[in-house]
């Protein structure tokens, strides 16, 4: 342990005091000022600044886990490799190392970062406010149409009325009566009472349902389109801007951080660019994988183009579970990350956690003569 | 001073040592069945010209490199373990620098690597070791990619001596120094015998050969060409210097390799 200490506590150096990390940290204030600043907008300035900021800190903690893949080649290419490979500490020990103190690296950053963008939120738009939510379970692939029956959504039956926040999106669909629609018409009940809404089409709509209600039926008015139900919460008051972001920043970092063993992975076999870019790539599809597999569901398509659900589904497979952007969109939509927003980082330090055993697993020596065995 | 199992004060024994690079026709052959050993207090001396096997010899020794055949024993097991890792000190021909890191810093890892525990008694070996080597204090504060040639030359002796090893490994230990900091290598290599170390160092400098080595080993294409006291092998050659030495060394086994000799 006290050798694995001194090389975590090398790497650390290495990258905190390199050229990368300064002119990571300029961007990175400079992207936070753009960010926090320029949104003018009365209305949606604070959310808008939420999002611009926490997306520069994604990626900010992103670009400290890549660059992870960088450590090794540069060993390798500056013969310090042969160096290192004739002290004491094994060559897995050296890349636990470089995993360790990258990830560690990006959750420290992260929640130093959300620390500071909530403080600068705090000055720069004061009036900003964040929703506490619980999430509300919905039917397995809930689908509104004009023709279908009315979705219920379950309850707890509250003493108090509930105001219900529900994210929907149009369905796709390659027909030629298919007609796209920006505006709908959303019914809803609950027991005696209900009523209607117009909605966008894509969005999160709000709907106050009276006390007790322990359902509401949802339907659709309007013709030749479907909505998917997404998401819905209960919102349940407001949180501080600083707590909301600094959690949110810790989330960004675990999640971000957790790619860094991938590129470590990389970097054995290949250069410390092809290593952070296809890190970077896989990455990219972990974070957009909540929307990878959903678009892959609702493709309907034939042919040879009948593959591509089947190519988005494995792509979404092989990348890490790493809900970055949902994190960041949250945030964005003023909604305070709760404490079960940990469970989102499971997957990804599950996914982290397999791929440390593969970048540490030692290999035969006289596959790795002089290298990191 | 630790033992061998073969012998109270062998520390490094080489056998039938064979390395070849490559496969069928692109097959290169680095060294070609060589024997020696590296006893407690005493410093071998690799000499010989370039690609005459010197460095691949020295990364057996190390665990870096696997034989092709034959066997480097290193303090009684096979090379490259760890437990004979923690016991070796190297400095390798070209001393790499840890950009980021001050010197003192750097021996301070190499320090921690190499299992010098307890804050106070590391930081007491590693000023020692960076005295010894002759770096200026405030040299010690700056960061590596200041260096110049030869200061790098110096910390990674410091490095590779911070531990106390038994057994220092030196690749071309004094290209790149002053005369004065050859001569401090020097005493600090006098120093690890006194205290009992043994040392294999790879050289073309005559001087460095003749202040260190106690023996020394003359290799040309992967062979031994001649072995012996450095005053011997002097002695014994028509020209009494090293380039004529390893001259004599490269005749020797042209007409050993002509197909009718």
């Amino acid at each position: 342990m006290p050798e694995l200490r001194a090389l975590i506590s090398r790497h650390l150096r290495a990258t905190v005091r390199g050229r990368a990390a300064r002119a990571g940290a300029v961007l990175f204030v400079l992207g936070l000022i753009t960010a926090l600043v320029l949104p003018a907008d009365a209305a949606r300035g604070a959310g808008l600044a939420a999002l611009g900021s926490l997306f520069v800190l994604a990626l900010f903690v992103s670009g400290f886990a890549i660059g992870a893949g960088g450590a090794l080649p540069e060993d390798r290419i500056s013969g310090r490799e042969g160096w290192l490979a004739a002290l004491a500490p094994a060559g897995w020990q050296r890349r636990l190392a470089i995993v360790l103190s990258a990830w560690g690296l990006a959750v420290v950053m992260g929640g130093a970062g959300g620390l500071l963008i909530g403080t600068l939120m705090g000055v720069a738009r004061p009036d900003a406010t964040f929703q506490a939510h619980t999430p509300v379970a919905l039917p397995e692939g809930a689908v509104l149409a004009a023709s279908s029956t009315p979705v219920p959504i379950p309850l707890d039956g509250r003493d108090a009325d509930v105001e219900l926040e529900i994210d929907v999106r149009p369905l796709y669909s390659r027909a030629l009566n298919a007609a796209p629609a920006d505006i709908v018409e959303v019914t809803w009940s609950s027991g005696a009472d209900g009523g209607s809404l117009l909605a966008s089409a894509r969005g999160p709509l709000r709907l106050t349902v009276p006390a007790g209600a322990s359902s509401v039926r949802l339907g659709l008015n309007t013709e030749r389109v479907r909505l998917r139900l997404t998401g819905a919460r209960r919102l349940d008051g407001t949180r501080s801007p600083l707590l909301a972001l600094t959690w949110a920043g810790l989330l960004l970092g675990l999640l971000a951080g957790a790619v860094a063993p991938l590129a470590v992975l990389f970097s054995r076999a290949t250069t410390g660019q092809t290593a952070a870019a296809a890190a970077f790539c896989l990455l990219l599809f972990g974070a957009t994988r909540q929307g990878l597999t959903t678009l892959a569901g609702d493709l309907n398509a034939d042919g040879l183009m009948s593959l591509a659900p089947g190519l988005l589904r494995a792509v979404a497979w092989i990348a890490p579970d790493a809900p970055l952007l949902h994190i960041v969109s949250e945030a964005g939509a003023l909604r305070a990350p709760g404490v079960a927003s940990a469970g989102l980082v499971v997957p990804a330090i599950a996914y982290a956690v397999v791929t440390t055993f593969l970048a540490c697993a030692p290999v035969p020596r006289r596959f790795a003569e002089g290298r990191n065995a | 001073m630790s033992t061998t199992a073969s012998s109270p004060s062998v520390v490094v024994q080489a056998t039938r040592l064979a390395k070849t690079y490559g496969r069928g026709s692109d097959a290169v052959a680095a060294l070609r069945g060589i024997d020696f050993d590296v006893r407690a207090g005493e410093c071998l001396g690799l000499l010989g010209p370039n690609g005459s096997g010197k460095s691949t010899t020295i990364k057996i020794v190390l665990g870096t490199l696997l034989p092709s055949d034959g066997s480097a024993i290193v303090f009684g097991g096979p090379s490259g373990r760890r437990a004979a890792r923690a016991r070796t000190g190297y400095v390798p021909e070209e001393a790499r620098r840890f950009g980021a890191l001050t010197g003192r810093e750097t021996v301070d890892l190499f320090a921690r690597l190499q299992g010098v525990r307890g804050r106070w008694s590391r930081r007491q070996r590693v000023e020692e070791a960076l005295e010894l080597v002759g770096l200026a204090p405030e040299a010690r504060k700056q960061r590596l990619s200041t260096y110049s040639r030869g200061m790098a030359r110096r910390l990674a002796m410091a490095a590779a001596w911070v531990h106390q090893p038994d057994l220092l490994v030196l690749d071309e230990p004094t290209s790149g120094l002053d005369p004065l900091g050859s001569e401090e290598m020097l005493h600090l290599l006098d120093r690890h015998k006194q205290r009992g170390g043994a040392a294999l160092l790879s050289t073309h400098d005559r001087v460095t050969a003749e202040g260190a080595c106690d023996r020394a080993l003359v290799l040309a294409k992967g062979q031994v060409a001649a072995q012996g006291t450095l005053g011997e092998l002097l002695a014994d050659d028509s020209s009494p210097s090293l380039i004529g030495l390893m001259r004599h060394a490269v005749v020797a086994s042209r007409l050993r390799d002509a197909p009718d000799a």
